[in-house]
């Protein structure tokens, strides 16, 4: 069985699901449901005092089923982000954290930095930490050796769907990673959660590409069969590319010539 | 009393003297919560004892939707 670790927790889905921007809790229920993700992430909000009965798609959960990934989502500094994480953290429903620190409010691009920063913070303090990174691979191995239980690099920025930018970067994070490598971010077709399982990645969080996705129920079939796919791939070690061709079928044996006899 | 509630002025009943009977009094006391106190994040075993006082400031917060 093909199953993986981040921290002292185990799972077998390699699919983590974001749970923003959904139409509809019916279409959000469905959607979660049919991508057997195991953990969920949440963002930290005010709780809205004038629509306290307002429905929340938490509350509706089977908590047994999923590990919740509180993330810092709004914060600009590792302060904000670690004030954040310790919010999340006294629920007393996760002790584990994405950091998200972002530094540029148009691309969202995480802030490296102040993301190294609130790492180190939160790991001093016992969180299970996974960072939201952007695709440098010095800064993911900081962020390991920081005590991150798994780093999370951007395959591109948040919400774009412009899937994997940068593959190289990727495989070489993926080469020098001791813990598990979860591509989050800029996902926006299965062939792209596919392509980034191909190359070795973990696990796949993506959010956008099925909460906006025409039919985000079937998406999340299809991210769900892709990352299977992708995995399978990578395990089962492809063909290499080849600049000539090779010829799929025997060359000899064709029903017609004779052979010259034999003297 | 006076209370500052998620970055807003309330007026409170002087009864509501704790966390709990706060959140009991705003109706969401069966809700999945955080709440802060003034500087401190609370436990919940800590909201039925955690006496409120006038000019204090609460958060109150959730897990909403998010990537």
């Amino acid at each position: 069985m093909d199953l993986w670790q981040i921290g002292p927790y185990t799972f077998r889905s390699r699919f983590l699901l974001g749970t923003g921007k959904f139409s509809s809790l019916e279409v959000q229920a469905k959607a979660v449901e049919a991508s057997q993700a195991e953990i969920l992430t949440f963002a930290v909000r005010r709780l809205n005092l004038d629509k306290p009965d307002e429905p929340n798609f938490l509350e509706m959960l089977d908590l047994s089923k999923y590990k919740l990934l509180p993330n810092t989502a709004g914060a600009t500094t590792a302060e904000e982000a670690v004030h954040i994480a310790r919010l999340a953290r006294a629920s007393g429903l996760s002790e584990m954290i994405k950091v998200e620190v972002i530094g540029d409010p148009k691309y969202l691009l995480p802030d490296p930095i102040a993301t190294l920063e609130a790492t180190r913070q939160l790991v001093r303090e016992g969180f299970i930490v996974l960072p939201y990174c952007s695709d440098d691979p010095v800064l993911a191995k900081k962020l390991e050796e920081a005590g991150a239980a798994a780093v999370m690099p951007g395959a591109s920025p948040i919400g774009t769907g412009l899937g994997i930018l940068n593959s190289y970067n990727l495989q070489v994070i993926r080469e020098q990673a001791r813990v598990p490598v979860i591509v989050d971010a800029g996902i926006g077709s299965p062939a792209d959660a596919a392509l980034a399982m191909e190359l070795g990645a973990d696990a796949i969080l993506l959010n956008t590409a099925v909460s906006q996705a025409a039919d985000p129920v079937l998406m999340a079939e299809a991210m769900r069969d892709a990352i299977i796919a992708g995995r399978k791939g990578y395990l089962a070690g492809r063909i290499p590319k080849k600049a000539v061709a090779s010829a799929s079928s025997p060359t000899s044996g064709l029903p017609w010539g004779t052979a010259a006899k034999a003297e | 009393m006076l209370l500052y509630i998620n970055g807003q002025s309330r007026e409170i009943p002087s009864e509501v003297d704790t966390v709990q009977r706060l959140l009991d009094h705003l109706n969401i006391g069966k809700k999945i919560l955080i709440v802060q106190h003034n500087e401190e994040i609370l436990k919940r075993e800590n909201y039925a004892s955690a006496p409120l006082r006038e000019g204090d400031r609460i958060e109150i917060v959730h897990f909403v939707g998010g990537g």
